[in-house]
């Protein structure tokens, strides 16, 4: 074997575990869990460990329906029908303790941390 | 050293690959049948997966509409149905049809399809958190006998007796699920699939780790933990009913959505019962009856059909899990 061989070789090597580096980061961005309220009762909850990809979730509200997305790092809300747009200029939401409310529409949505979600692919309520 | 080094390209490759076809998940929410359904995919093809759900979503909501028994969508659905009573025979959209013709193929007295008038009392006393009399409710049973309606399957029409009204609670939500599961499986993009719709669940397929799936079960007294959690294998269907899911109550008494057809109050007795079968309609209908029986009948009739498993917590905490289901239930700790 050459010289140069070795240093594919080596280059193989650094690449794999590169791979395998960025899946494993993937794989463990923490429990955190996104819930979302309508007039106080819960209408969603979800592990955004297990999103993969930016999701749109539509609520009916009374003057219309907030529009929200979310993806595995947080959610936001996307555009509602209230009049001041508090939500929507609030932005983005990724740590756990953090909301964004709409008041108005009675909409809100907060990250926890928990985890019981997590292990789980549907919850039966 | 050749072979070694070969070895390692030919690992290299089939990483990468693999990463070229990882499996990819789409998912959308929406409120359909008053409730929140769920629909999450798994495949290949981000933009077929899309597009499917969307047809799925179009079944759904075809059948919440003819279903529906507050509001019209369709000249011939549930509403318009019910508006017809003791006006002679009404030609019903297939789907009702469908649904009211398999629903009483089970001929089982304690699921009854015409207890609208009876829901409708205890909904308008939901809103002002009283509770109705027994005279009232009396006189609203007599409109849900067995004779409240008949169904002509040649024609597609139903006649429903003077004052009769049916209400579609106990199993509309189900059918819908299995439907929209239905329209899924037509669409061979589609590896993998979780349809959830307000207490049911449908699965299609096997996870990518091929483990089975893994559905929670929420402790009917704390929002905040579970019941238990149920391995669920591929093509199969749960269903939970329970007092605690919609309920007022007056004075420390619950009075929960799920109505005993004999005496026309809320069931008491059983407050979690969930039903594992084939179909998701099937287990929202399970579901639902399990609630409603007595213990000791429910528990004879998951033992004596085949294909049914359950669990059932009473209002004393105990818990029967049926013995098909030991290996797949486990109690929350």
């Amino acid at each position: 074997m050459r010289k140069a061989d070795y240093l594919v070789l080596v280059a193989l090597v650094l690449i794999a575990a590169l791979g395998y580096g960025l899946l494993a980061l993937r794989g463990n961005s923490s429990n955190k869990i996104l819930i979302i309220k309508h007039d106080n009762a819960i209408v969603e909850r979800i592990a955004l460990k297990g999103v993969q990809a930016e999701t749109k979730l539509s609520i009916p509200v009374k003057d219309g329906t907030i529009k929200i997305r979310y993806d595995k790092n947080g959610a936001w809300v996307e555009s509602s029908p209230c009049p001041d747009k508090i939500c929507v200029h609030q932005g983005k939401i990724t740590k756990p303790g953090e909301t964004a409310a709409c008041v108005p529409e009675k909409v809100l949505l907060a990250i926890e941390e928990p985890a019981k979600e997590a292990e789980h692919d549907a919850i039966i309520k | 050293m050749k072979h070694f080094f070969t070895s390692v390209m030919i690992i290299s490759s089939l990483l990468i690959t693999g990463c070229f076809f990882q499996q990819k998940e789409y998912s959308d929410t929406r409120f359909l049948m008053d409730t929140l359904i769920k629909i999450t995919v798994y495949g290949q093809d981000k933009k077929a997966l899309e597009t499917t759900t969307t047809e799925a979503f179009k079944v759904f909501k075809q059948i919440a509409d003819a279903t529906d028994s507050y509001e019209g969508h369709l000249e011939d659905d549930l509403y318009a149905l019910n508006a017809k009573a003791g006006k002679g025979p009404f030609k019903v959209n297939p789907t009702l049809l469908d649904l009211l013709t398999k629903t009483e193929a089970f001929h089982h007295k304690q699921i009854n399809l015409a207890l609208g008038k009876v829901i409708a009392i205890w909904q308008a006393h939901g809103k002002t958190k009283t509770v109705p009399s027994k005279e009232e409710i009396q006189t609203a049973l007599t409109t849900a006998k067995p004779d409240a309606f008949t169904i002509n399957e040649v024609d597609g029409t139903v006649t429903l007796a003077p004052n009769a009204s049916l209400d579609l609670g106990a199993v509309a939500k189900g059918y819908g699920v299995e439907a929209a599961a239905n329209e899924l499986k037509k669409h061979p993009e589609v590896e993998a699939a979780l349809v959830n719709g307000g207490g049911n669940i449908k699965v299609i397929g096997t996870k990518k780790d091929g483990k089975p799936w893994r559905i929670g079960i929420q402790d009917p007294r704390d929002n905040q933990k579970l019941l238990g959690t149920l391995a669920l294998t591929a093509n199969m269907a749960v269903a939970t009913s329970g007092d605690y899911q919609r309920y007022y109550e007056v004075n420390g008494v619950r009075y929960h959505h799920i109505i005993d057809p004999a005496t026309g109050f809320p069931a008491r007795g059983t407050i979690s019962a969930t039903a594992v079968t084939t179909s998701a309609y099937v287990a929202d209908y399970y579901s639902t009856l399990l609630f409603v029986l007595p213990k000791e009948e429910a528990i004879k009739l998951v033992e004596s059909t085949d294909d049914l498993e359950a669990v059932i917590k009473d209002d004393q905490g105990n818990i029967y899990i049926s013995p098909g289901l030991k290996d797949k239930f486990s109690l929350a700790k």
